[in-house]
């Protein structure tokens, strides 16, 4: 029962810790900056670019250009990838359960 | 066995963080408000002295004015508690008769103190402390709950209006510093609770 419920969130879009722990930095967060993104999951910005185009494709996340004193590129989180998230949090407390 | 431990472990602490961050996003209305007041206050002042404004056109004006920002600020506030609650699994039924009777009891508080006290200071101590106390009402109601730190300043708020008038201190302006600090004191209460939660 937990392989099944495993292997579930392994083939949805957070089935990777990575782009987990990306979509749950940003759920408390409006935005977020590439830069602070990377700074706080300790990642760098290849691999932090690597995972948010994949994240950008499956509509879990939205990135943006903003102004301010040089172009910065915003990160936040979709209505879907909130869904997404709601979907793999629940997978995660039934793993957990036992259920 | 002990990868599941694990699991256990860091969800636990994952629905920390989000419960810390929810509590926080909760203060937002009590320290919008703590600046916006005085704020509003000042600004009014201002405007009546050296732009030679009618004071209550601008007094009517700016409070149009917070009152839409805080709306818009606020709606983007609840649309990120409420994912936040639903990633935690506690998916909050939307019901309209509570958001349209809290936005009642502001209608009735202001109808009540205008009718006791006007428009001065007393009459706003009465609107704000009453409108708290029957937005706390409300949320029993709806919810079997409501926030203590809503509940003090609402106390607070209401207790004050016996002092308004009586101290060395113009009316409105002591009312602005009451409701000020008590919208102040509830905030740091509420990131104080979350914070040792």
């Amino acid at each position: 029962m937990r392989a099944e419920k495993l292997r579930e969130l392994s083939n949805s879009p957070l089935g990777n810790p990575t782009r987990l722990a990306i979509a749950l930095y940003l759920l408390s967060r409006e935005r977020t900056t590439f830069i602070e993104l990377a700074r706080a999951l300790k990642m760098t910005p290849g691999n932090l670019d690597f995972h948010l185009k994949a994240l950008e494709k499956a509509e879990i996340v939205k990135t943006y250009y903003g102004f301010g004193k040089r172009p910065r590129k915003f990160v936040e989180l979709s209505e879907k990838g909130t869904e997404e998230l709601e979907k793999a949090m629940r997978i995660l407390r039934e793993v957990v359960d036992g259920d | 066995m002990e990868k599941v431990e694990e699991l256990a472990e860091a969800l636990k602490t994952v629905e920390d963080e989000l419960n810390l961050a929810k509590r926080v996003y909760l203060a937002f209305p009590f320290i919008f408000w703590s600046f916006a007041i005085a704020f509003m206050y000042l600004l009014n002042l201002i405007l009546v002295k050296y732009a030679g404004l009618e004071s209550d056109y601008v007094s009517v004006t700016i409070s149009l004015l917070f009152v839409a920002w805080f709306l818009i600020e606020n709606t983007r506030v609840f649309g990120k508690v409420e994912a936040i609650e639903r990633v935690l699994g506690r998916r909050r039924e939307k019901k309209p008769s509570y958001a349209v009777s809290q936005i009642l009891v502001w209608f009735a508080a202001f109808f009540v103190a205008s009718y006791l006290y006007g428009t001065g200071g007393k009459g706003m101590l009465l609107f704000v402390g009453l409108a708290l106390l029957l937005m706390v009402a409300v949320d029993l109601s709806f919810h079997r709950r409501a926030q203590s730190e809503m509940v003090l300043a609402g106390a607070i708020i209401l207790s004050s209006a016996y002092l308004a008038g009586k101290l060395p201190v113009q009316e409105m302006a002591f009312a602005v510093m009451v409701i000020s600090s008590a919208f102040s004191f509830a905030a740091f209460l509420h990131i104080r609770r979350a914070m040792r939660e």
